[in-house]
This record gives structure tokens, sequence and C-alpha cells, in this order.
């Protein structure tokens, strides 16, 4: 493996990752095995554990993969600085979704498997979670600095919680059973509009405000019901 | 977990839509009845011309009572986006098949359009035609310069140079028709149920199905492409334009097709027009429909203003054919035959028995009605609206700066005449919807044209 350059060791896993998710798609994701998926695409049965620790990994790996592509389509799009940012987003999350298209029996596969297995495959989709993070909180400032929603304190906050939102609206999409999906493409819509319009008021500040209030008037009699330990236990489940 | 639970389907938060609708009217209804037995009380201790008094409060609280079920129906389908804006499109027809105030509510609903924006078009473009509009185009203007019901129209030029317009169409539109149409039909059982103007059953079912019927072709723009080809190879009046379609640029949702450059008929009134223009104009109008339902039997049915450009040469462009109905041979047969009938008895008052006939060859009643009941209880509740009818057919010339507007309502509030209806072609419709437009935009213009129709009536 040393003697090969990065380019090739990424190209290697490219192709293990696009094999396993067809055979997946085949055969379903326990009737699959690394062996297999070695000789599909053509490199040694031990080489393989070079890349990929096990199945599970293959899976984050995939959807790894569908975001850095998704970012790349998504950043050599024409005509990019005269979208809005909420046509921006939507535009995100169109690509985004359209990259799961041609495997998306194995994405429902997949995402009801994540969903439902204990937190340790969960937190191993995170860094796919955080390469949208930046790009949202990129589009976020371009915006601020545009004039075109409210400025704020919170932009980390909602670039994070937007992109929780694609993780929803994921989840929405491996669900919609409406032709060509069109139930996504209008919840995506109107969720959007929404979402965008509460940016461009600036109340998330005002709200945040409020709240600071609330918690610096009142923190003693807070500390005191033992709400902060259970705020405390709940973040440590990864909330 | 998350994904252990469905997501609630748009079907099912949209039928949650109506049904709070529906126990709203019901309410309203309760309401309407108290008021009801109020008003007669109020109006049986005034002593001077009792009768009269009390029919006219019956008539405004049964007015009030349409208008806030319309509130509400218009509530309901502004909830429901683009197909309700369609539907109340072909609903407000303004015949008086729905009553008045009900059809003002829905008619007002027509201004509402859900914009796309920029990233839902290219969307929809590379899901219908495989690539984005800066790659399918030369230039793509993303702001849409006009709005169709379903959907809006782009302005672009193609890679040789042509000037196109492009309607592109709201995404899932087509899917959302079915479950607003199942939604409508509860609302018409139920309006049905709560003012006594509704027509029977039989009827608003068959209304029903030919709007859904009219829906679907409409939302498939490869149908409109292939009316489009159609009206352009049978067309064969003078001064009528129908643009070309661009087909390798279109699709059942995308339709790209040859930009007329010309002035909206509102837009070319603004600058006064002489007498002449506006009759030749007219002609034109006039003969593009009636030419249309006679020779070819198949007509534009939805001829509002925006639909019609005056070209820089003074042609008629002619936009716009996703609705567009074919007239069986009977239909036209019967509508012809009737027309004479309708000038010589609501005009002349002569020849009554006539028309009763042709009322039953066009099933708009049917056997149960006797000519006696038809003479009493039906002809005067129509009168104005067959005098309105008849009255630019009398002679072979006519005056639209003399045309009286449609009756929107019978002369008594009865509405006895509707409750008669059995029934009708299912052209009658588009047809009715069709000639109310043309005779509107006639008025609008104030042309004075040959209105004899007759040279058109083709022979089998």
């Amino acid at each position: 493996m040393a003697r090969l350059s990065k380019q090739q060791q990424a190209e290697i896993r490219l192709k293990i990752i696009k094999t396993a998710v067809a055979l997946f798609s085949e055969y379903g994701f326990e009737a699959t095995s690394m062996k297999q998926i070695a000789r599909e695409a053509g490199i040694g049965d031990a080489t393989i554990y070079k890349y990929f620790a096990n199945k599970d990994k293959l899976i984050y790996g995939y959807y790894g993969l569908i975001a850095t592509e998704t970012t790349q389509q998504f950043l050599a799009e024409d005509d990019l600085s005269e979208y809005s940012l909420q046509e921006k987003l939507q535009l995100l999350i169109d690509i985004y979704l359209n990259n799961f298209l041609p495997n998306r029996e194995f994405v429902c596969d997949s995402i009801n498997m994540i969903m439902q297995s204990p937190s340790i495959l969960f937190k191993d989709v995170a860094p796919v979670r955080e390469e949208f993070v930046d790009l949202i909180r990129n589009l976020l400032n371009e915006a601020e600095q545009a004039g075109e929603i409210a400025q704020s304190p919170f932009t980390d906050a909602t670039a994070k919680l937007a992109n929780d939102y694609l993780l929803a609206v994921l989840l929405y999409w491996v669900n919609d059973d409406s032709e060509e999906f069109s139930n996504t493409t209008q919840m995506v819509d109107m969720s959007l509009n929404l979402g965008v319009e509460i940016l461009r008021s600036g109340i998330v500040s005002k709200a945040t405000d409020l709240v600071s209030f609330f918690v610096k008037a009142h923190l003693f009699r807070f500390m005191g019901s033992g709400f902060l330990n259970k705020l405390v236990m709940n973040k440590s489940f990864g909330l | 977990m998350l994904t252990s639970k469905k997501v609630p389907t748009s079907k099912l938060s949209r039928s949650a839509i109506t049904g709070a609708a529906v126990a709203k009217i019901g309410l309203k209804h309760a309401g309407y009845k108290v008021r009801k037995a109020f008003s007669a009380k109020i109006s049986g201790t005034k002593s001077s011309d009792t009768k009269n008094s009390e029919a006219k409060s019956n008539e405004q609280s049964q007015q009030q009572h349409e208008e806030q079920i319309g509130e509400l129906v218009f509530t309901v389908l502004s909830q429901l986006r683009g197909t309700a804006i369609k539907l109340s499109q072909l609903l407000s027809m303004e015949t008086d098949i729905l009553p008045e105030t009900i059809r003002n509510k829905l008619k007002s609903a027509c201004h509402e359009v859900p914009p796309i924006n920029r990233a839902l078009v290219r969307k929809q473009m590379v899901q219908e035609l495989g690539n984005t509009p800066k790659q399918l185009f030369k230039e793509f203007d993303s702001k849409a310069f006009s709005a169709a019901s379903i959907g809006q129209v782009h302005r672009a030029l193609s890679f040789n140079d042509e000037n196109l317009a492009v309607k592109v169409q709201y995404p899932g539109i087509g899917a959302t028709i079915d479950s607003d149409l199942k939604m409508l039909e509860k609302l018409f059982w139920l309006l049905a149920k709560t003012t006594n103007k509704m027509p029977k059953q039989q009827v608003f079912t068959l209304l029903l199905t030919e709007i859904k019927n009219r829906l679907s072709e409409e939302i498939n723009y490869e149908i409109e492409a292939n009316n489009l080809n159609w009206f352009q190879q049978h067309m064969k009046l003078n001064g009528i334009v129908i643009p070309k379609v661009k087909h390798a640029l279109s699709s059942a949702r995308v339709l790209s097709m040859e930009m007329l450059t010309g002035q909206h008929i509102d837009k070319w009134l603004e600058n006064q027009p002489s007498q002449q223009q506006r009759n030749e104009l007219g002609q034109k109008l006039f003969d593009f429909f009636w030419y249309s339902a006679l020779t070819l039997k198949k007509i534009h049915a939805d001829p509002h203003p925006g639909n019609f450009l005056v070209l820089t040469d003074e042609q008629l462009g002619v936009l716009d054919f996703g609705c567009v109905r074919s007239l069986s041979d009977d239909f036209v047969d019967g509508f012809t035959a009737m027309m004479p009938k309708i000038v010589d008895s609501y005009i002349f008052n002569k020849n009554k028995s006539a028309l009763f006939a042709s009322y039953q060859a066009l099933k708009f009643i049917d056997h149960s009605v006797d000519f006696n009941t038809f003479e009493s209880k039906i002809f005067p509740d129509i009168q104005r609206y067959g005098q309105w009818l008849g009255q630019a057919y009398v002679s072979k010339t006519f005056d639209f700066t003399t045309k009286t507007p449609c009756p929107g309502k019978p002369d008594n509030v009865s509405g006895t005449a509707v409750k008669f209806l059995s029934g009708m072609y299912s052209e009658q419709p588009c047809f009715d919807r069709a000639h109310l437009g043309l005779m509107n935009l006639l008025t609008q213009i104030g042309a004075n044209i040959n209105t004899d129709y007759s040279k058109f009536i083709t022979v089998k």
C-alpha cells in the first residue's frame, strides 16, 4: 500500500465503495461478504481491510462519498452567485438526493439500519454531517454579508441545525412514496421558505436573547431542581 | 425510532384541512337555520307588504350564508395551491350552476399562483429534459415573465437564436390533483346539504368528472404540444397565429414554444385602437371560436384576454392550448339547433315548445319535466340568461357596445331552475365557459361584427 500514491488509494477506495453499494443493492447488506466485495472490485481479500475495517465502515464511506460529490457538484454549479440563500439550499438538497437516487433502495435499508443501531454507527456518520456544516456556514456567512439575512452571533449553531435538517430531509425522502418524490420537493420548498424567513427576520438572535436572560436570571433555581443535571445527561447521549 | 413512524403523507394532512372546514361549514349552517327562522319572525311582525320584505330578508340571509360558505371553501382551496387555482377557474363559470356568491369566492382564488424559484426550475428541467437550463438554452431568464395556472412561463433563446417561451410546471402538481378532487367532491356534497341552490348530485358528479378529465390533460404538456400542432394544421382561417412547439425542448412538464411578439388585448385596448381595428380583431376572435366549434369540432376552452395577443402585423396570436375540448357531432347538432330557438323564445317570446324539445335533446331536462313545468318554473327563472345568450344572434350582425353583462343570478331568488337540471353533454361546461369568454372579450373590445356562424356549419 505504501507504494501506491494518494490518488491511487483514493481511486481504489472509491471503487470499493461503488462495488459494495452495487452488491448491497443486489443481494442485501447481510448476504454480502467483504470477500465478495474485494473480488468484485478486483483487489486482494486482505487488501480491502486496509481501506475498510468492516462492512459498517463501508456504509458511512458511501455517505461520505456522496457528501463530497454533492459539495463539489454544488460549488461547480453555473450562476450560483445569482441564487438566493433559499435557492442555494434547495439546490444543495436537490443535488444531494439526486446522488442517492441510483441506490435508493440501499439508502432506505442503510438509513433504517443506522437509525436503529446503537449510537456507535450513528456517530460514525458524523463526519458526513460535518462536511455540510462548513459549506452551509459559508453560505450563511455570505448571505449575512450580502444583507440577505440578519447578522446573528449563532451562525455556527444555525449551520449545524441546517445540516441536521438535511438529514431530516433525507429521512423524509426515504419514506416518500409520492410520484417523483414530489412531496419531498414541496416539503423542502415550504420548510426552507419558512426557515429562511426566520433567518431574515433576525428572530433567532432575539429568541436567544430571551433565553439567555432567563438562564442568567434564574440559573440558581434551575441548579437546585436538578434540571441542569438532566440537561447534561441528555447531552452525553449525543442529542 | 425515527424511521419506525411513517411520515404523514400530504393527502392525510390535506384531508385534515377539509375535515376542519367541513366541520366549520356544518356550524355555519346551523347558524343559518337559526337566522332564517329569526328573520322570518321579524318580517312577520311588520304589517306593510309582509310577503315582500320577508322574501327580501330571506334572500339577504341566504346570500350572507353563501358568502360565509364561499369564504370557507376559499380557505380550503387556497391551501391546496396550484390545483385549486385551476379548479377555481374551471368552476367560476358564470352559468348558474353554482350559487353566485360561492362562484365569486372561487374566482378570487385565481390570483394566487405559487412561484417556482430558480432551484425548482432547474430541478424540473434536469428531471424532465436531463439538463440544466444553462446547458439547454443559449439564454434562459430564470425570472418568469408570466404566470400560468399550474406553472410559469420563462423567456429563453435557443442555440439557433430562436426566441422561445418556456412553460415550466410546478413540481408535483399532478400528484396532488386526485386527492384535491376527492376533497372537492366532499365539499360539494356538503354544500348540497347546506344550501338549497346546489344542483342534483348527478349534475355535479358530471361537472367534477369533466373537470378531472380536463385537468389531467392540462397537466400533461405533451397533450398541449399535440393540441398546438393539431390546431396549426387544421386552422385554415387567415390571420390566426398559433405558436410552433419546440419538441426537442419539451416534455410532459416543460413546454418550449415559439415566442409570439405582440400585445395582450388589455394592453392593446389602452392605445385606443380605431373602431375598424376593433371590428377586425373581434371578427377574428369570433370566427376562431365558431370555426373551431362547428368546423373543427374542437375548441380552445380558455378564452381569457391573457391568452390572446394582437401581433405587430395585426394578426391574432392564440396561446395556451392546455384546455382543449372535442365536441361530439350530437352536441354540435343539438346546440346549433337550439340557438335559433333561444332567440325565438327568450327574445321574441314564441316557439317555446321547440326550445323545450331542444333542452331535452341537450339533456338539460329529462322526461320527468313536462312542458307546463318548463314554462312556469324553469323558463322564467332563466329568461334573463336566455336573453343574454340570444342577444348577439338575433340578426346577422351585432354591435357588442350594446351587449349587456351576463346575468349572474336568476331574476327571482328561488333558484328553482337549477333543481330541474338533470344533466348535460359532458362538453357543455367547457363550451359554455369558452362561449362566455368570447362574449366577454368581444364586449370588452366593443366590436361590431358579423355574428352569423352558420357558414361554419359542416354538412355530414
